[in-house]
């Protein structure tokens, strides 16, 4: 069953004066149920715009999205959706405790649930020393773990991560790691972008390499077992590809 | 909150920002007056800053006065067109402390109001009279604000003239303090014409000392001989210490002096109908 | 309300009134008031006696422009702050609605900035009472009547918060509240002077804001009788439909907005 189901999707920003930039292109793609799909590009690739639509923030200019069958928008479809925003800054006036409550709350659960599941990811992410600081006075990996632990409230069917490692040092991300595996034999099903290869190379299933708005690969890991080279070299060389792919295309 | 700073910074700056510019700018170019308020503002830049605060809470404390006599009723001069109307209602008074001279209510009486419920509404919650019949609190609530204002401005004339008609009007008895208080007047203002025209007129009239009264409007005529006030009040009083000179000499029978003062009043302000017919008797 | 509004609105109103109280502004402002109030006072001790319609004048104009800054900056923080620390989207990735998150948030500002206000003036009534000065029971009216305008004022500043800039928003929040008096004044004039019908004075009477409507302190300051009840019911009614429907204009441009 797919989880997300992405069909022709096209984003353009409207501009004054100018034509609309399109930042994502006729994008089709889907991710099925207990993957982990890494999802790739260099900056300015579309990867948050599309990230958006998926999770219904940004509304596309055309195409569709359905998570779990559902459209996009519909909040029944979050209902089981945990994410991870790139870069949010909680506010600096409430404690990882009060705002995993808060985040919680939300979600819809209740009293012993709450505090049970609330209690469990401070300790899961090792904040639990940090529960009761202000989030001010945490530093950005703290902050990034207290990010990463209101995603995995509820223990949602599916996680959409963006920039996921953003700010963890290498023991954190090897903890992140282990969390991500420890989610997907849960059941989960998790779709993640990342600049960190290594970190896609360890843990994904499925990558998705997007360049100026196109998908322009889409591999399984074993498929790629075979290339001469790291995961790296892969994507530099494809995204290198593509690039000159839509230089001939525009010349022509 | 961020802005509570910032708004502290704001009132710093322009302290200092208002101290630079005093001290850019020539004197005179700064007050119109030559009340003493020259020689003690303009002297440094700073009691200048200070000066114009002080003057400028006088100056709200004074428009306060009318707002706590009505207990809180605004009042408003009206427009020509209203004066020319007979659906607006003047403002009367109740007890003849006030002479109010084409004044009307902020808020409408409900007959010329033409908001349906919104009129209804402010005249409940806002405080509301029909101008017509209006009330004045005690004259004792507003006193201190006459002391406060000469306070903060010893300077502020008009506060001297009518806090000591406002003395005088709580008890009738209070001479001696209505008297002291525009004495504290003239010893910050020497140079007021007003405030010694004032004192002329309470020796002539309530202490019947026709040569205290006569000492006091020569001193007040002195401080105008060269110079025309522009501040109605400080004008008035120079305008009426010729009446008064001319009134005590009709008063006690001295023609000469009558006509003499009438003379020099009418040179001074030369389309005075009282003192042109003053100077045909 | 349904109980699944309820149980976001409550989370948010939690978390808001904590961050008030960590923010520190309620304390600033409440000192602010104090030393206002403190300040007239001391003229007592320069031999100005009988000062007690200034000394209230003076805490009842501290308080209106005191709440009526802070509850303008406490609305319009709402959603932008939100959308500024990115936050807005893990809220949105929960099953909620933006017109719920909306409506949480209102109510959060409401609570937030009603409570700050109920604190100041209770602080301030308490200070003028132990300096010897009374008030009447119109106090009661007084409060309630400043607590529906808030209802009222947080509704209209979270509108415009959603179309506006941030600075833009509390610059024309301010100058819609501070200015509220003069305009209503202007549409009499245009009336009396240009014949402006008077069915075009009340339907912009509807359409312009009332923040002075809200405000009873002059009352207060200078003992007046209280006033009939259903004034302060008829004020309910235009909080509740102007306010619900300056919220309905922000959440019809929310709901499809592109956030960050």
């Amino acid at each position: 069953m797919a989880v997300i189901e992405v069909r022709n999707l096209v984003i353009e920003y409207r501009r004054l004066l100018r034509p609309p930039m399109r930042a994502v292109d006729n994008l089709s793609f889907e991710v099925r149920e207990g993957e982990i799909v890494g999802f790739l590009g260099v900056n300015g690739a579309g990867k948050t715009s599309t990230i958006k639509a998926i999770m219904g923030f940004q509304p596309p200019t055309s195409g569709s999205i359905r998570l779990f069958g559902m459209p996009a928008t519909d909040p029944r479809a979050r209902q089981q959706v945990g994410f991870l925003p790139e870069t949010a800054l909680y506010s600096p006036y409430l404690t990882p405790y009060e705002t995993l409550r808060l985040y919680g709350e939300l979600h819809g659960l209740r009293r012993h649930a709450l505090k049970a599941q609330v209690e469990a990811l401070l300790e899961a992410l090792k904040i639990d020393h940090k529960a009761h600081t202000l989030n001010k006075h945490l530093s950005k990996g703290m902050l990034q773990r207290v990010g990463i632990a209101q995603a995995l409230l509820g223990d949602p069917k599916l996680l959409v991560l963006d920039e996921v490692s953003s700010g963890l040092d290498p023991v954190g991300r090897r903890e992140l790691r282990d969390l991500l595996k420890t989610q997907q034999a849960r059941g989960a099903t998790i779709f993640f972008s990342s600049h960190d290869l290594s970190e896609v190379a360890t843990i994904c299933d499925r990558i998705l390499i997007l360049h100026q708005g196109r998908l322009i690969a889409e591999h399984t890991l074993s498929e790629l077992s075979g290339y001469p080279g790291s995961l790296e070299d892969y994507f530099v060389a494809t995204v290198q590809s593509g690039r000159d792919a839509l230089l001939k295309e525009a010349a022509a | 909150m961020k802005a509570i700073p910032t708004i502290w910074g704001f009132f710093v700056s322009a302290v200092l920002a208002g101290v630079c510019v005093r001290l850019a700018l020539p004197v005179h170019t700064q007050r119109a007056e030559t009340l003493d308020a020259i020689t003690l503002y303009d002297r440094s830049a700073m009691v200048s800053v200070m000066g114009e605060f002080r003057s400028s809470l006088a100056g709200y404390l004074w428009l306060k006065t009318d707002e706590y006599t009505h207990g809180g009723v605004r009042l408003r001069p009206m427009t020509e067109r209203e004066k020319q109307s007979e659906r607006v209602h003047r403002a009367s008074s109740a007890d003849a402390l006030h002479n109010h001279t084409d004044e009307t209510g902020v808020i409408p009486e409900p007959e010329r109001d033409p908001r349906w419920l919104w009129g209804d509404l402010e005249r409940h919650i806002q405080p509301y009279f029909d101008v017509r019949h209006h009330f004045h609190r005690p004259v004792r609530e507003v006193l201190p604000l006459y002391r406060l204002m000469t306070w903060a401005d010893p300077t502020f004339v008009q506060g001297y003239l009518v806090g000591a008609q406002m003395i005088l009007f709580d008890n009738k008895n209070n001479l001696q303090e209505a008297l002291a208080f525009l004495q504290e007047g003239a010893r910050n203002n020497p140079q007021s014409i007003a405030i010694f025209t004032e004192l002329g007129r309470y020796a002539l009239i309530l202490q019947n000392d026709p040569q205290l009264a006569e000492r006091y409007l020569l001193k007040a005529i002195e401080n105008g001989t060269n110079w025309m006030p522009e501040n109605p009040f400080e004008r008035e009083g120079l305008l009426h210490a010729y009446r008064w000179l001319v009134l005590k000499a009709y008063k006690y029978g001295d023609h000469a002096q009558m006509r003499l003062w009438a003379q020099r009043g009418l040179e001074r302000f030369p389309d005075d109908p009282p003192l042109k017919m003053l100077l045909t008797k | 309300m349904s109980a699944r509004t309820w149980q976001i609105t409550r989370a948010m109103l939690t978390a808001g009134t904590w961050e008030t109280l960590r923010r520190k502004e309620l304390y600033v402002i409440a000192i602010l008031a104090v030393l206002m109030v403190l300040g007239a006072y001391t003229f007592h001790f320069f031999g100005v006696r009988g000062l007690e319609i200034f000394i209230k004048d003076v805490a009842f104009t501290a308080i209106g422009v005191l709440t009526t800054v802070l509850t303008v900056f406490i609305a319009a923080r709402q959603i932008p702050d939100e959308v500024q620390r990115r936050t807005i989207y893990p809220l949105l990735a929960r099953p909620i609605s933006r017109g719920q998150l909306l409506f949480a948030k209102w109510a959060t500002a409401t609570f937030t900035a009603g409570f700050s206000f109920f604190v100041l003036a209770l602080l301030t009534a308490g200070l003028l009472v132990s300096l010897g000065i009374g008030l009447k029971p119109i106090f009661i009216q007084y409060l309630l009547l400043k607590l529906l305008g808030i209802v009222w004022l947080c509704a209209m500043v979270m509108a415009l918060s959603i179309y506006l800039t941030p600075p833009a928003c509390i610059t024309l929040s301010l100058i819609l509240a501070f200015g509220s008096g003069v305009f209503n004044r202007l549409l009499l004039m245009a009336h009396w002077e240009s014949g402006l019908d008077a069915l075009w004075v009340n339907l912009l009477y509807g359409i312009l804001p009332h923040w002075d409507f809200f405000d009873m302190s002059k009352k207060v300051v200078y003992d007046w009788a209280m006033a009939p009840w259903w004034v302060l019911g008829a004020m309910a009614g235009y909080a509740v439909l102007n306010g619900g429907l300056w919220l309905l204009l922000g959440w019809l441009k929310f709901r499809k907005q592109v956030l960050g």
